[in-house]
């Protein structure tokens, strides 16, 4: 009967170290998978923002081209309209003055952008992880800063510069009709 | 064969021996030109090699040239060379009392008595004859100048041309062929030259290019999924 007893105080025990274990350990090995878990993401993530910032600065160089070519045109059919005494040359150079505007704030918007990028990827994910999720979280409230200020540069020069030109073409035309309806009449 | 008839040394040695009594005559253009040919024969056969040939005659006149022609300088030799072969052809002077002309000389001096001393006083004065008919060769050297470098500098020169041509072709078509960077489309469209400048239709084209120009831009790169978690994590 005692001996009986023994066996099962015994068993009891041994469930209730094993539960205690279990307790304390299981949360301890979570944390450390976790943390294993999470360094391996920022590695990564970190590899990635560097391709992106890569993508970004060469998209960054071929609307600035683009968006200076576009400038330079204006900035002539200006000077030809200033020749010709084009009355409404006040709206192309208002046009191209909004579009310049623009286009700088595009650039800065991409410049910060790019920085938030270039911080993110030189975050050291053994020491400073933390930091991570903040600086991604940056990077993604300028990104979406930039896609804003490059849409509003093409619709100003959608909606201001093309019109701006195509009345002075429009005003062209109507030059080149005037001396002949003069001269037949 | 009807040459070698002619050239041949037996006949020589006869007509050297027996004189003709004309000597008074200059020599017919025959015998000159008998003459010459065989001294440019002896010539050939003396000029290349003299050293061999002199100890492998075994004649007498050897010794007589041998002696006064010493080894020291070959100038030296040139001189007591002729000595002795007037010596030997004295004997016929009393003919040279009646034609004491220029060309007959020559003549006696190499008329020994025996065929094979003629031709060993004959190589004896090779050093003699030796030193104006050094310089003859039967073919002449061609002479390189400059015309084969030439050669070579012109097709090398082409070859450059044509590599460089090639390469250079290859990097202007691959600057016309490419002017879309990252999706973009940065070639700056021609005017059109056949409009005339501040015209309507050319003012309206620079619309539509700045038009197209806009379009074209790729604005995908800053849209929110690209740095979406699955784009930043996977």
């Amino acid at each position: 009967m005692e001996h009986r007893l023994n066996a099962r105080n015994r068993t009891i025990t041994t469930i209730v170290f094993i539960a205690v274990a279990t307790i304390l350990v299981v949360p301890s090995v979570q944390a450390q998978t976790a943390a294993v878990q999470t360094e391996a993401r920022c590695t990564i993530a970190k590899t990635n923002l560097t391709e992106r910032l890569a993508v970004i600065e060469k998209t960054r160089s071929v609307h600035a081209s683009v968006h200076s070519d576009i400038q330079a045109k204006v900035d002539t059919l200006i000077t030809s309209a200033t020749t010709k005494e084009y009355d409404q040359v006040s709206a192309l150079t208002t046009a191209q003055a909004s579009v310049q505007k623009n286009i700088d704030t595009y650039s800065a918007k991409v410049i910060a952008y790019t920085n938030t990028l270039k911080t993110a990827s030189t975050i050291d994910c053994g020491k400073a992880l933390a930091t991570l999720d903040p600086a991604i979280k940056a990077a993604r409230t300028s990104l979406a800063e930039t896609n804003t200020a490059a849409a509003t540069v093409r619709k100003s020069i959608t909606e201001q510069t093309i019109p701006a030109i195509k009345a002075y073409a429009t005003w062209l035309a109507t030059q080149n009709t005037t001396p002949t309806t003069g001269t037949t009449e | 064969m009807a040459c070698d008839t002619e050239y041949d040394t037996d006949n020589r040695n006869d007509r050297i021996m027996n004189p003709p009594n004309n000597y008074n005559q200059p020599i017919s253009p025959e015998d000159d030109a008998m003459l010459q040919a065989i001294e440019a024969l002896e010539a050939q056969t003396v000029d290349p090699d003299p050293k061999p040939l002199v100890p492998e005659t075994p004649v007498t006149p050897a010794p007589v040239v041998v002696t006064p022609a010493p080894e020291p300088i070959p100038t030296p030799v040139i001189t007591p060379a002729p000595v002795p072969t007037p010596l030997t052809v004295i004997e016929p002077t009393p003919v040279t009392t009646e034609a004491p002309t220029a060309p007959i000389t020559p003549e006696p001096a190499t008329a020994p008595t025996d065929p094979s001393s003629a031709i060993a006083a004959a190589l004896a004065r090779g050093p003699e004859t030796t030193t104006p008919k050094s310089t003859y060769q039967p073919f002449p050297k061609k002479k390189l100048g400059k015309k084969p470098l030439l050669i070579i500098l012109a097709i090398i020169l082409v070859a450059g041309l044509g590599v460089g041509g090639y390469f250079g072709w290859q990097y202007l078509q691959s600057q016309k062929t490419s002017p879309i960077v990252n999706g973009i489309d940065t070639s700056v469209p021609d005017e059109d030259p056949g409009l005339p400048a501040d015209s309507e239709a050319s003012v309206n084209s620079t619309a539509s290019d700045i038009e197209n120009q806009v379009n074209s831009v790729d604005e995908t790169e800053y849209k929110d999924e690209t740095l979406s978690d699955a784009a930043l994590y996977e």
